[in-house]
């Protein structure tokens, strides 16, 4: 086949389309569905500037993912994580530690933060460290988007005790 | 064509083993197989043009990872390395496949990539193919006549080509269930953390006390295929490992070895640090209890 | 001095947009009716252009305009530069590098544009290629540009052959320097070609209106520049020019110079209104953009037993790839800097830019300081060695003082040099035991301007009594919009909330060069703060007015008569009354340059500073490494940068900046380079082009040193490219430290170190 007929949920909307089968899920959601939050970096899977969430919690690449192939997934993006204007605890703790430069890596690193606390929720220095690996960050070193997973984990603890 | 778009090509969506078996007798060399994605698309965006593409995606039961003690480990062709390392068993019984698993791409790419994909991509540098062949496994090719398996030390013929023949599907790797007395690691070497290796190594022990009764030294990165090193494993197997085996065991591999230059390192180097990242592996292997 | 939002941690004003997704960058704008372009780039180093054959393009499916140099006015359009105009935006005879663009389309889909690209064309006449630039200024060598002289430039530049130009600084007698000295050292240090690695791509949209002008949005650190050269290669005047800037991903001074955006207009006028964007894949901007200068820097020093430097002397070649870009300006900030932050009576600078058939080089965050600091820090090394001194001693020995002066003449007023090394030093444990026996420990000592040229600002009190700042300084990401709202807030006595800042739009906002050159905070600062007492002065005045009295107290956003808070004027009545009291909003304005001439000419040959530099700033970086003597693999365990950036505004920024700059330099240290196979770019990719992850990142420790300049704002000088420059040599010099081997060529792979040791084995046991 050369196009098709799929169903993709974004952010918890229904979306039907049909869509050639040599498009990516980057191309899908940033042309057909014109969300511009999930990034193009560098289209091999180094940078993850394209990172989506599948199923909630697991962290894949737009960019090496065929829109064809992913017939009824559930996918969100990071603007599917701000409720009502109140921005998700791992947002919130980016924004809170100094953790965004130029901010183009963000909306990657802030699925993959969700992505590690949905797994680990107490995660140490270097197990946030070696999480990261597939996030590249050429702004801040690092340093701050370590602590803000960091803190992200401590207000997802209060969140759900509070 | 570039990074940004992909050219074009038509997408074969099998819904079962047989359709996909019928695809591969239909259309043969021209197809290009895609399981979790990433290898493929990388490939193409590099400039492959696979005039079709057939997608495993909609198969649905091939993302198993089961394991029975007697029978060893069972990874089906859509198993992700991910599910490889949430695997507790995994961890336990097969300590080299799940530290390749562990480290092989970032865990994004886990979250897609194969196992099985990963095996028939034949890379030489392929982390999770090197801790397979260590470990001993076949491949299951389901073809149109039926299944069939082949022995992992059979299965990589040379660089990039591989015992599946063109109308054959691999559906699973088998594992073989590890002796109780089984020690194994796997390590690499790369430019950075978030790296292809630049060399590596995977090895079995079957350990009697101190004394190695059998082995398997694998090493990736250092031939056309991931390479099992027949020639060393004498000098391991039957001894009491000790440094100076270790060290005799590091000065043949380096000798067997048949490394090249490449973007990541050059065969003098490959050369050079043969010898220590096996020795780190096989001591990595006996530590761990 | 304490203040309520100066020296704090803030939120950064666009934070939370970044956070949210919404914030735009250029590939997330889409207009109506746009077009993609592709440009067609040339698959050879060097050859002639026979003849190009567009027709099949024209006729592809999806496009609507096909480009040449042809298309230009006169022979191929205007030639651009920032010092020495000799690039043209399409090659007009023949192609000088690997990627240099030929032609370019417009079509309705960015796979019809690279289809039709690919039909387009090309026939070349290959020339002989020189890729190395000391073959390049060998007599005789054929030339990459026939009449270098020939091109406009903005100063004198020395230039011939393949010699771009030549910037020679000099104080003192080095000669006499070197007849004195005890022990004199001598080496020669390298350093790749590093990809500046922004993670969005660079890009551009175009599109003319029905007046005949043209508006571009790009990612460009400099939308004035980009104006320019648009201008000056396109022969659009102008006033028919607007450049706006969105949210910009990155820049590290590869998005100032010219790209894609003359490409853009270019296509844009064949395409009857319609817009057209050109937003580079990766593997076309890592070959095709504007890395830094590889540099070759062959070093004398001379020194007395007790440690004192004598003099110092330095022949660096820089390689300026195809074009000459930033190049001269490079290879004389490069010269200027090479000295360092110690006071060495007798120096000798001499850089040349020199052309080779390579990808043009450009900006990159330390501009020519970053290759000479390097190489400069590791001499002192290999200087303190052979007079059996401790490295931190003899830099403490030489080092600089407030007062003193740089090359050139200019007074340092503010320089916490010496802090640094103590900070830094300290910070590390640089004289603790050593837990094994391949750890090390190295430093080295980094100086830097903040800023130069102008920068002019606008500060409005609203009608409602809040503040817009006008200016044209972009963020790339280093944090310079919430800066220059934190100064306006702090001098105005109002929440962060309370100023606006609107920035990057050459219709809108006043003239300022570029971000570069470390130049916002202290430029750009001093411009909105000089803007906002105007407008605060206005304010008084216009209170005086209204409450009759010239003693006045300013408190919450009131002002009252002393004494009486009850009859206060808020900001917002005076916001109110402001248009039919004044005549309109009280507005404020500046245009601030530094004005205290900084360089004597007659210490200075081929040099393009016409203006002065702003205050320098100092550092040390110190980092302690333990190297793998069987792998050649070098752990880089911890790093702490000490740095006097005068007074930090933003905390947080500041930290991040620092923290940012080291990560970039240990990559230019340990893992980055562009890797040629005959002019051709083999690793155009982020899988083989290695920037550092997080798994990488050592323990980093910035520690924050505080001169408080008189002459930045709330004394504040600037940190972004400083934060660069130490790493790499402080890693060096732990290596040495750890395993007596000096790698003397960046990056030092795995590779490189193991065969520096085997090296070293061999020689021992030779000498056994």
């Amino acid at each position: 086949m050369k196009r098709r007929d799929i169903t993709l949920y974004v952010n918890e909307e229904k979306y039907e389309l049909n869509v050639p089968v040599n498009k990516t899920l980057l191309q899908v959601l940033r042309e057909d569905l014109g969300l511009m939050d999930t990034k193009y970096g560098c289209g091999l899977g180094e940078c993850g500037a394209c990172s989506v969430l599948l199923d909630g919690d697991k962290a894949i690449l737009a960019c090496l993912a065929l829109a064809a192939t992913m017939n009824g997934k559930h996918i969100t993006t990071v603007r599917g994580l701000e409720r009502d204007g109140e921005l998700h605890p791992v947002q919130q703790a980016f924004v809170e530690t100094g953790a965004i430069q130029c901010g183009f890596c963000t909306p990657g690193m802030i699925i993959k933060g969700v992505s590690m606390l949905a797994r680990n929720p107490h995660p140490d220095e270097t197990e946030i460290k070696h999480g990261l690996e597939g996030n590249l960050c050429r702004c801040t070193g690092y340093v701050k988007i370590i602590k803000a997973i960091q803190r992200a984990g401590e207000l997802l603890d209060s969140r759900s005790s509070g | 064509m570039s990074t940004l778009v992909l050219p074009d090509f038509e997408l074969l969506l099998p819904q079962n083993i047989a359709e996909a078996v019928g695809y591969l007798s239909q259309y043969g060399k021209d197809v290009t197989v895609m399981a979790g994605g990433t290898d493929v698309l990388c490939q193409i965006k590099g400039g492959l043009r696979p005039p079709y593409i057939l997608s495993l995606a909609e198969i649905p039961d091939l993302d198993y990872v089961i394991y029975d003690p007697s029978k060893g480990l069972r990874i089906g062709a859509m198993a992700t390395m991910a599910q490889v390392v949430e695997n507790s068993a995994v961890k336990a019984s097969y300590p080299a496949l799940w530290q390749s698993a562990a480290q092989n791409g970032t865990p994004q790419t886990r979250n897609t990539a194969t196992v099985v994909g990963n095996i028939l991509r034949a890379s030489p540098a392929g982390d999770c193919s090197c801790a397979i062949m260590a470990h001993g496994a076949t491949v299951v090719l389901a073809g149109p006549d039926g299944t069939r398996e082949v022995d992992i030390d059979e299965f990589w013929l040379d660089y990039l080509v591989t015992a599946r023949k063109p109308d054959e599907l691999a559906v699973e790797v088998k594992v073989r269930p590890p002796k109780k007395t089984a020690r194994s690691a796997f390590s690499a070497l790369n430019r950075t953390r978030q790296d292809l290796s630049k060399v590596s190594a995977a090895v079995l022990l079957e350990m009697d006390g101190k004394t190695c009764t059998d082995c398997r030294v694998v090493m990736g990165a250092v031939a056309p295929f991931i390479l099992r090193l027949r020639g060393t494993e004498p000098h391991l197997k039957g001894a009491a490992v000790t440094e100076e085996v270790i060290a005799k065991v590091a000065a043949f591999a380096s000798q067997e070895i048949r490394p090249i230059d490449d973007i990541r390192s050059t065969a003098e180097y490959r050369r050079a640090v043969c010898g220590p990242l096996l020795a780190r592996t096989i001591r990595a292997a006996l530590k761990a209890a | 001095m304490r203040y309520k939002l100066v020296g704090n941690r803030v939120v950064k004003v666009d934070a939370r947009e970044k956070a949210l997704g919404s914030a735009l960058y250029i590939d997330d704008i889409v207009l109506p009716g746009m077009l993609y372009g592709k440009i067609l780039r040339s698959p050879y180093a060097h050859a002639r252009i026979v003849h190009i054959d567009i027709s099949k393009a024209l006729k592809a499916p999806g496009v609507k305009a096909v480009v040449t140099a042809k298309d230009l006015p006169g022979k191929g359009g205007g030639l651009v530069g920032p010092f020495i105009k000799d690039e043209p935006i399409f090659a007009v005879d023949k192609v000088r590098y690997v990627g240099e663009p030929v032609a370019a389309v417009a079509a309705t889909d960015l796979a019809a544009a690279d289809a039709a690209a690919s039909l387009i064309h090309v026939e070349y006449e290959e020339l002989p290629a020189l890729f190395d630039p000391v073959e390049a200024m060998r007599e005789g060598a054929p030339l990459i540009h026939d009449n270098v002289k020939g091109y406009f430039a903005v100063f004198d530049a020395r230039r011939g052959g393949n010699v771009c130009s030549h910037t020679t600084f000099f104080e003192g007698d080095v000669e006499r320097g070197f007849q004195e000295s005890h022990v004199i050292v001598e080496e020669t240090l390298r350093t790749p070609m590093q990809y500046q690695a922004y993670i969005e791509p660079i890009g551009a949209i175009a599109q003319f209106d029905g007046a005949g002008r043209v508006t571009v949005w790009s990612n460009t650190q400099g939308i004035f520049v980009t104006q320019d050269r648009i201008c000056e290669s396109l022969k659009i005047p102008m006033s028919k020019i607007r450049v706006i800037a969105p949210k910009i991903g990155g820049g590290f001074g590869g998005k100032i110079e010219t790209t894609v955006q003359p490409h853009c207009v270019a296509l844009a006028q064949k395409t009857g209104g319609r817009p057209v964007k050109i937003v580079l894949p990766r593997e076309e901007d890592i070959s095709n953009t504007r890395p830094r200068h590889p540099a070759i820097m062959s070093w004398k020093m001379g020194l007395k037993k007790d440690g004192t430097i004598l003099a110092s002397q330095m022949s660096a070649i820089f390689d300026s790839g195809a074009y000459a870009d930033d190049g001269p300006g490079v290879v004389a900030v490069g010269a200027i800097t090479a000295r360092g932050p110690y006071r060495i009576r007798n120096i000798r600078m001499d850089s040349y830019c020199v052309y080779t058939n390579k990808v043009k080089t450009g900006a990159m965050r330390g501009f020519g300081n970053t290759q000479t600091t390097y190489s400069r820090e590791c001499m002192l090394d290999i200087a303190a060695r052979a007079v059996g001194m401790d490295p931190l001693e003899l830099r403490m020995k030489n080092a600089i003082e407030p007062g003193d002066k740089s090359v050139g003449g200019q007074t340092l007023h503010s320089v916490g040099f010496k802090e640094s090394l103590t900070a830094a030093s300290e910070g590390l444990g640089w004289n603790r035991p050593k837990e094994t026996k391949y750890r090390g420990r190295g430093m080295a000592g980094i100086n830097h301007i903040s800023g130069l040229l102008t920068v002019g600002s606008v500060v409005r009190l609203n009608e409602d009594g809040t503040f817009t700042i006008q200016c044209g300084a972009m963020d790339i990401g280093q944090g310079s919009d919430t800066v220059l709202v934190q100064i306006v807030a702090e001098e105005m006595g109002v929440p962060m909330d309370d100023v606006r800042l609107a920035s990057g739009d050459t219709d809108a906002t006043p003239y300022t060069w570029a971000t570069t050159a470390n130049r916002i905070t202290y430029t750009g600062g001093n411009s909105v703060l000089l803007a906002a007492r105007d407008v605060k002065r206005q304010m008084r005045d216009l209170a005086a007015q209204m409450l009759d009295t010239e003693n006045l107290e300013t408190k919450d956003k009131k002002i009252f008569a002393k004494g009486n808070p009850d009859k206060a004027l808020t900001y917002h009545d005076l916001g109110k009354v402001s248009v039919w009291v004044k005549g309109g909003p009280l507005i404020g304005k500046s245009n601030f340059m530094v004005e205290e001439p900084t360089l004597d000419p007659r210490c200075a040959i081929g040099h393009p500073f016409g203006t002065p530099f702003s205050a320098w700033i100092f550092g040390t970086q110190a980092a302690e490494v333990e190297v793998d003597p069987d792998t050649g693999e070098v752990r880089v365990l911890k790093l702490v940068a000490a740095h006097d950036v005068g007074q930090a505004i933003n905390v947080d920024g500041v930290e991040g900046q620092i923290e940012g700059g080291v990560v970039q330099g240990l990559g230019y240290g340990l893992c980055e380079a562009v890797l040629f196979d005959k002019g051709r770019i083999t690793n155009p990719n982020l899988t083989d082009y290695k920037i550092p992850p997080a798994a990488d990142v050592p323990e980093i420790t910035p520690i924050i040193i505080e001169t408080h300049d008189q002459t930045g704002p709330f004394g504040a000088k600037g940190i972004g490219e400083a934060a660069l420059m130490g790493a790499a040599p402080a890693v060096a010099n732990a290596i040495f430290d750890a395993i007596g081997v000096r790698v003397t060529e960046l990056p030092m792979t795995a590779e490189k170190v193991l065969k520096a040791i085997q090296e070293k084995r061999a020689r021992e046991a030779k000498a056994s």
